[in-house]
């Protein structure tokens, strides 16, 4: 004699989609050393573009591990994902529990486009003016995890206007 | 010796409608996976429950608010996003190597839905 159980037949949600393609736009120091961040731009020319917080080291992406290793991820589509002619800039905020010597982090990532003339940024240390690079991002990174609030980042356009933008 | 109370049909009601506001209020605060409030959102598994790949996710659309998704594994923050207008999606594989069934998800989207959790399907914490 056979017994069943039941099964849900409900369609458990997964979810881990590749990128088509994957590029590192601006990089940064780790203000405690080790691999340094960089902006991981996914999709570029798609109509969601993709943008987030990585680490690289010698042409490798990823996260650093508990003992200041770098893992490498590969490229899914993660962070923040829109389409990019929505809006002259794409903002956004990644903060990282961080585990061992490593440390939690905040990293404020953003990519713009042309029509974007130069980028200030008033975090939790106060006002930075920042370089767009030649993908037309740029990142900053905090030791700790900062609040949410107290960033603000205010866009020059070509035209000399001018945008603001808060998380 | 005490007056003995009859459980009358009116206050078998009571205490049946109270157990299921309770019940629902539960199942409000950690709610299973993912669902739509204004977005979707929620917690997405990767390739499978147990490879610790899994995701915070909140979609773009219902307005142009700043939205977040974070990742709790055994109730410890370990990483998340905050955007604009855009699909926030956070990935636990930028943040570490995690157990997969003892993870949340934290979103947020004002003004469709503050800061509630939702737990992995296989949850096991």
């Amino acid at each position: 004699m056979t017994s069943t159980s039941a099964v849900s037949q409900t369609p458990i949600p997964r979810d881990e989609l590749p990128a088509q393609s994957d590029e590192l736009g601006a990089q940064a120091d780790d203000p405690r050393g080790g691999p340094r961040w960089a902006v991981r731009i996914l999709d570029r020319n798609a109509g969601s573009r993709c943008i987030a917080a990585v680490r690289m080291q010698n042409g490798v992406v990823g996260s650093v591990d508990e003992d200041g290793r770098l893992v490498p991820t590969p490229a899914v589509r993660t962070g923040s994902c829109a389409d990019p002619r929505s809006e002259p800039l794409q903002l956004a905020l990644a903060r990282i529990g961080g585990r061992g010597a490593s440390g939690p982090r905040s990293v404020l990532v953003a990519i713009a486009d042309s029509s974007v003339a130069a980028v200030a940024v008033v975090g939790p240390d106060g006002a930075r003016s920042v370089k767009l690079d030649a993908s037309g991002s740029f990142l900053v990174v905090y030791e700790g995890l900062a609040a949410v609030d107290s960033w603000s980042v205010t866009v020059t356009m070509n035209d000399g206007t001018s945008r603001d933008y808060h998380l | 010796m005490g007056a003995r109370r009859r459980l009358t049909p009116a206050l078998l009601t009571l205490t049946l409608a109270c157990a299921f506001c309770f019940g629902a209020i539960v199942k409000l605060a950690f709610a299973d996976d993912y669902h739509v409030t204004g977005v979707g959102h929620g917690y997405l598994h990767g390739a499978s429950q147990t490879d610790g790949s899994f995701f915070a996710r909140v979609e773009s659309g219902g307005g142009s608010g700043s939205r977040m998704c974070y990742l709790y594994v055994s109730g410890v923050f370990v990483g998340g996003y905050w955007v604009g207008n855009a699909t926030c999606n956070a990935w636990s594989r930028e943040f570490g190597d995690y157990t997969e069934c003892r993870s949340t998800s934290h979103t947020k989207f004002l003004p469709w839905f503050n800061e509630h959790v939702h737990k992995a399907s296989n949850w096991c914490g």
